[in-house]
């Protein structure tokens, strides 16, 4: 059997009785000296709560790019369609057929337009 | 002493069993830690929620570069990127959380169950055969789905294939049904995208413009066409890396993480007009389109000056249908004798050797070359000798009529003894050049010219000089007469402009000089001098009447088939090139064409001077009407045109008069003129009366009167 000598079981059985009761009447905090680091501990419990807020708004607004890009995207996929289906209509021969089916007499010229000299 | 050493051997044994017992602990500790590794990688089987926890919330995505865009000359849309997009749809989604009653999902405020899904569903159906347009019915988009939902299909082979390939607005209109607006994790919906080119204008140009095809499952399939194709390296960009991170709200970048900034494709702006393109095109389908032995044909439109490729049109005849359709890049790529619009390059040696003038007389002789036996009378003189009685005729008429007889009796004259000197001349013409072209026509044909030698046929040499013997493609024989055009300097064909970044240009490609003097100037105005003939008066006399005067030749020339060895099959029937090439106005040249015309086998004869002919002149008379270039001048001292009031309507008369009453002006003028009718009005406000009664048709152009109050 182990037999444990140089330790003052008596003495180590005050000071946890004693610890317990500090932290029953609520000085435990005080009687580690903490109070010296206090502005510490406020200084790092400020850091992580910026860390924390500045993470969610970075996050908030990384959310609010993708979702700005999206709409971008969506309107570039429409401008881009919407312009096909324009420049397709400027087709001379479109024009033309377009003239013809709703019975107009306009047709291409056929001669070169005069021009105004400045 | 002894004691004071007692106590410090004391103090070593309880430091060691102290020791000894942590060591104790961190052994434990370490293989059950071991152990548990061992359970974790061999034997324990999470469940998938428990893995999402366990993974990493970002993820490494490739940005897909934006493919540049094809412009012509005046930045007109040729092909632009849109993208397609295929929808899935995981029909078992939820089934198992719901099977056990309702379920309450976060962000919604009621609950959510089988019945529910299955009503969302069924509304959705409603909707969907008209937003899909496919044919299919309600019932049947419902049933599909349900049949999904109902078996059971391991995950990953649950998704079903709802609708490929739809436009962006069919995507809008889809996200907004019963279903689907209800998002990805309760309605399935799975949504991947695909970039696809889009061609404004059609068919138009579309062997030029060219289009990709890669197949990473069978890359022998991989195609490479036209622009597309051969510039695909600066269309497409690099991709970019980007990492992604998940939060609440939904997937956003990591800001945190390294990017590698994706590269968009550069645009690629055409020497191209789609307007001279569409010309050209038209006039050429509506020549060859009724002619059902006609395979095809090709036009080439090319600016004098700069050598920028204009128009290129190629259209070739579907076997199985009979549809014209732009498959093969014939103007590159399909090389053949071309006939006597080659007897030009020949003429220009003659000239610029001092052998001939244009004014040189000698004897028709009845078209026959004395010398050369297997030689045919040549018909053209003997039509000519017919025509106008003479004997004689000069090198001008010859090429006017289009005699053989005139330049093989020439070159056999002058060339017989030093072929060489005659083939070398072709040469410095580059009629054996493919010019490094923008494009390239897989499995076509290049130029070829017989080699310089001395000891060349006789019949070889003056077959040569008819435009036989030799292959050229229709681009080589405009840039040849684009020579003469621009008073004997060779400019270079080109089709690409510049490379554009962001409208910035970034890369300028200039006109290239080939040859700065394939001839003299005088040679080449005594050229342009002789082609005027062959349009005004002679084979190509079709362009007499065309709005400027034009300078070109025609050519026919039987296609040596292959496969016979013979220009001609066992019952008489021939394959032709019929092409005409010219440059107009003739005294003061803006632009080259050549017109190529193929035929199938047929027993009829095609020449130059007709279908070729025909379409050139539609060309010129219509790029002519377009281009204010020759529109009249208006000065302060001009004879300013009487115009003459005329009513351009949109709609034909007999268009019931609209009721107009209580319209404001605008309106009411709109309404009236849309259906064929004009406008007089008076007073300001509302329209309280008008002339005519609505309902009734009257003749077109007729002046309703309105009252306003």
């Amino acid at each position: 059997m182990v037999r444990w000598k140089g330790i003052d079981w008596k003495a180590v059985g005050n000071a946890a009785l004693e610890t317990l009761r500090s932290i029953g009447r609520g000085d435990i905090l005080l009687r580690m000296r903490v109070d010296k680091l206090f502005p510490f501990i406020l200084y790092t419990f400020a850091l992580a709560l910026t860390s924390i807020w500045l993470s969610y708004k970075a996050d908030q607004t990384m959310y609010r790019v993708e979702t700005n890009k999206q709409i971008i995207e969506n309107l570039k996929i429409d401008n881009a369609k919407k312009t096909c289906e324009i420049v397709g209509l400027t087709r001379i021969s479109t024009v033309e057929r377009m003239l013809l089916e709703a019975g107009s007499e306009v047709k291409a010229p056929d001669k070169p337009a005069d021009i105004i000299k400045r | 002493m002894a004691a004071r050493k007692d106590i410090q051997t004391e103090d070593r044994h309880r430091i060691s069993k102290i020791l000894w017992f942590l060591y104790c602990i961190f052994l434990l500790a370490s293989v059950a830690i071991i152990a548990k590794v061992v359970y974790l990688q061999y034997f324990w089987e999470p469940d998938s929620s428990t893995i999402n926890e366990f993974l990493p919330n970002n993820y490494k995505s490739t940005v897909k570069p934006e493919r540049g865009t094809i412009t012509d000359r005046n930045g007109k849309l040729l092909a632009t990127s849109t993208p397609l997009y295929t929808i899935h749809m995981d029909c078992q989604i939820l089934k198992r959380d719901m099977a056990g009653g309702k379920i309450k999902l976060w962000g919604r405020k009621d609950s959510l169950g089988e019945s529910d899904w299955r009503k969302m569903a069924r509304e959705m159906c409603q909707e969907l055969p008209a937003i899909l347009n496919e044919g299919r019915d309600a019932i049947s988009y419902y049933d599909s789905i349900i049949v999904n939902r109902d078996s059971r299909k391991k995950k990953g082979r649950r998704n079903m294939l709802l609708v490929k390939d739809i436009d962006h607005s069919t995507l809008e209109k889809l996200r907004q049904l019963p279903l689907f607006r209800e998002g990805k994790y309760i309605s399935g919906m799975k949504e991947s995208k695909t970039d696809a080119r889009k061609y404004p204008y059609e068919g138009l140009a579309a062997r030029v413009i060219g289009d990709i095809r890669i197949d990473p499952d069978e890359p022998q399939r991989n195609r490479f066409i036209g622009v597309e194709g051969e510039y695909d390296y600066i269309l497409h960009g690099k991709e970019g890396e980007q990492w992604m991170k998940e939060t609440d709200k939904g997937t956003v970048l990591d800001p945190d993480s390294t990017v590698v900034n994706v590269e968009h494709g550069a645009d690629i702006r055409t020497t191209l007009d789609i307007d001279i393109q569409d010309i050209a095109d038209r006039s050429l389908r509506k020549m060859i389109e009724p002619d059902e032995e006609i395979e095809g044909g090709c036009v080439v439109v090319m600016d004098v000056k700069t050598g920028a490729v204009r128009a290129m049109v190629n259209l070739q005849r579907d076997n199985k249908n009979g549809i014209l359709a732009e498959n093969f890049n014939m103007a590159v790529g399909r090389s053949g004798e071309p006939g006597s619009v080659f007897k030009t390059a020949t003429l220009m040696t003659l000239l610029e050797d001092g052998k001939t003038t244009l004014s040189h007389t000698m004897p028709t002789n009845g078209g026959k070359l004395n010398d050369f036996s297997k030689i045919k009378p040549c018909q053209e003189t003997l039509r000519y000798e017919r025509k106008t009685g003479k004997k004689t005729i000069t090198v001008g008429d010859g090429l006017r009529v289009s005699s053989n007889y005139v330049f093989q009796r020439l070159v056999a004259d002058h060339y017989q003894d030093c072929p060489d000197r005659f083939i070398s001349r072709l040469y410095e013409y580059n009629l054996h050049d493919a010019y490094k072209f923008d494009l390239k026509e897989k499995g076509g044909t290049l130029p070829e010219l017989p080699k310089v030698s001395n000891r060349m046929g006789k019949y070889d040499l003056l077959v040569t000089a008819i435009g036989y013997n030799v292959k050229e493609t229709p681009l080589n024989i405009a840039a040849f007469y684009n020579a003469i055009a621009n008073g004997g300097k060779m400019m270079k064909p080109y089709l690409i402009d510049a490379y554009e970044k962001n409208g910035q240009v970034t890369k300028k490609f200039e006109p290239v000089i080939l040859n700065g003097s394939i001839c003299s100037k005088a040679t080449a105005d005594s050229l342009t001098k002789a082609l005027t003939m062959v349009t005004l008066e002679g084979t190509g006399a079709r362009l007499k009447n065309a709005k400027c005067v034009v300078a070109g030749k025609t050519g026919t020339a039987r296609v040596y088939l292959e496969d016979i060895k013979n220009y001609e099959t066992q019952d008489g029937r021939r394959k032709y090139q019929a092409t005409f090439v010219g440059f107009f106005p003739a005294e003061k040249p803006l632009y080259t064409a050549i017109v190529c015309v193929y035929t199938k086998l047929r027993s009829t004869s095609i020449g130059g001077g007709s279908l070729p002919a025909m379409t050139f002149k539609e060309i010129v008379d219509d790029i002519w009407a377009l281009d204010t270039n020759w529109g009249k001048k208006l000065g302060k001292r001009s004879d300013v045109p009487d115009m003459k009031a005329q009513y351009i309507g949109t709609r034909k008369g007999g268009a019931p008069v609209p009721d107009v009453t209580g319209m404001g002006l605008k309106d009411a003028i709109y309404a009236l003129e849309n259906n064929g009718y004009r406008c007089e009005y008076e007073g300001i406000g509302h329209v309280v009366r008008q002339s005519h009664m609505p309902g009734q048709k009257y003749s077109k152009g007729e002046t309703i009167r309105l009252v306003l109050e």
